[in-house]
């Protein structure tokens, strides 16, 4: 049998919400499903109705079911004129409290994100992924969209890092400058610029930065340190290696958090191996870790 | 990205807004609605004992949108992540002005100041229709038909402003 000649997968849709449905029952479409969508219909009065849509589906058993969270009752209404509702081998859960709502049953599968209307339902190759782990009995990988968000810890702290590195290399408001003297490597000193946009640097008001970043002295301190005062400063590898302090595989474990998501090896371990070096921590290899640790982030949201 | 750190507020967010304001609370209102502007005729509509139990759910659950509103900035900043991630290894020094310029960036990147106040003004707001409304319901009944209406409209439209003052709130902790 070919594959279209395989019977396509019936999957059901339960949500009141049309745009929302529609969205999600269109995903699934496009990946091959035969659809159908169950809703509840309200007249004037309040008095509601249980819709499908077709209106002639003649059973309600299906290989998945996609419930909206607050219209899960609807799955075990029996107005279709089907003895114990809408029956399914697979369902998955979905809602604007991204996977946390308490109406979801324990254990249950869930999408993970925030669904609040349409344009953040499933696209087709999400319903392909989701389709074809629930047609193997779920011993494929379970796709992204169905695992709980991960506990990121290194990368955020390593952003957080990069920021204060940028901060002090920045005066308020603009560029210092011994920065573009030092930094007059053109691509760089673009580089820095765009991370502090990103950073929002220039909107920050000067009083709001911390007293000791106000002054060049106060900077330069923090930048180069002060043996007298024991203070480490930004360009030393051991003021970042302090907060990494225990970890053994400090790159490992940072790639660990960078999935199979590409341009590690580019962005971001040139600035773990200068952590790990004795040189001088240079703004080139921050500013491009900062970048795509930016974009790393962005795409978990 | 979501850490463990912002399930507590954001989890009341969640149940508040998302959960009861906006699915259960405001979506009951419809039918009252309709029934107090006259477009509806329905005997068996028990419009007191309805009003009765709208104002006794705000009571209970009222002071819960202010109270997010109050502690975004706390709960949602990066700042955060010096108490719960390898952050916490930095020296005081460090922290003295890493920290500050941290919660500062991130509160311009996402205006939490102007947002978290929308939200506190939205739920005082609120409360004040509550107030109102509550009088009306509870008060000597000399109200008329549509002074009721009113006040309910208003009560609903204050709460429609809060759910959606809170929704423009971050969801996550975001360091960037």
């Amino acid at each position: 049998m070919t594959k279209t000649d395989a019977p396509k997968t019936k999957v059901g849709v339960i949500d009141n919400n049309r745009e929302r449905r529609n969205a999600m029952a269109s995903a699934f479409t496009s990946a091959g499903c035969e659809v159908v969508q169950f809703y509840e219909s309200h007249d004037r009065y309040g008095n509601a109705t249980l819709k499908s849509d077709p209106a002639s589906e003649p059973s309600a058993s299906f290989q998945l079911v996609l419930c909206h969270t607050t219209d899960r009752e609807l799955a075990t209404d029996t107005r279709l004129g089907v003895p114990g509702g809408v029956t399914c081998t697979s369902i998955i859960y979905y809602g604007g409290s991204g996977g946390n709502d308490s109406n979801i049953p324990n254990g249950a599968l869930r999408i993970w994100r925030q669904i609040l209307g349409g344009t953040e339902c499933l696209n087709e190759t999400e319903a392909q992924e989701i389709v074809s782990f629930i047609n193997s009995n779920m011993s494929e990988e379970m796709p992204v969209c169905l695992q709980p968000p991960k506990n990121m810890e290194l990368l955020p702290a390593l952003s957080i890092l990069c920021q204060g590195y940028l901060g002090v290399h920045a005066a308020p408001g603009s560029l210092d400058v011994d920065v573009e003297v030092k930094w007059r490597e053109k691509h760089t000193m673009e580089l820095v610029k765009e991370a502090l946009r990103t950073m929002k640097w220039n909107e920050v008001k000067k009083e709001m930065v911390a007293e000791i970043m106000r002054s060049p002295e106060g900077r330069a301190r923090l930048r180069d340190g002060d043996p007298d005062a024991r203070i480490v400063g930004v360009t030393s590898p051991a003021w970042w290696l302090d907060v990494f302090r225990g970890r053994k595989n400090l790159v490992d474990d940072v790639r660990g958090e960078w999935g199979s998501s590409p341009n590690f090896d580019e962005s971001v371990k040139p600035l773990l191996e200068a952590i790990l070096g004795k040189e001088k921590i240079e703004p080139g290899c921050v500013v491009e870790a900062f970048n795509a640790i930016y974009h790393r982030l962005k795409s978990e949201r | 990205m979501t850490i463990v750190v912002e399930m507590t507020w954001q989890r009341r967010r969640s149940r508040f807004n998302h959960d009861w304001l906006k699915n259960q609370y405001l979506l009951s209102f419809g039918k009252c609605v309709n029934v107090l502007a006259g477009k509806v005729q329905d005997p068996e509509f028990d419009r007191e004992r309805f009003l009765r139990r709208v104002v006794r759910e705000w009571e209970q659950r009222g002071g819960e949108g202010l109270a997010l509103g109050q502690d975004y900035e706390s709960a949602m900043s990066p700042a955060v992540f010096f108490e719960t991630t390898a952050l916490r290894n930095c020296s005081p020094d460090t922290l003295v002005w890493l920290r500050p310029l941290i919660h500062e960036l991130w509160k311009v990147r996402c205006d939490a100041g102007q947002h978290a106040q929308a939200v506190i003004d939205a739920a005082n707001d609120t409360h004040a229709a509550f107030e109102m409304l509550k009088a009306a319901v509870e008060g000597d009944r000399t109200e008329s038909d549509e002074t009721l209406a009113d006040r309910f409209n208003g009560f609903a439209d204050c709460c429609q402003r809060l759910s959606q003052a809170i929704s423009r709130l971050e969801s996550t902790v975001r360091v960037i």
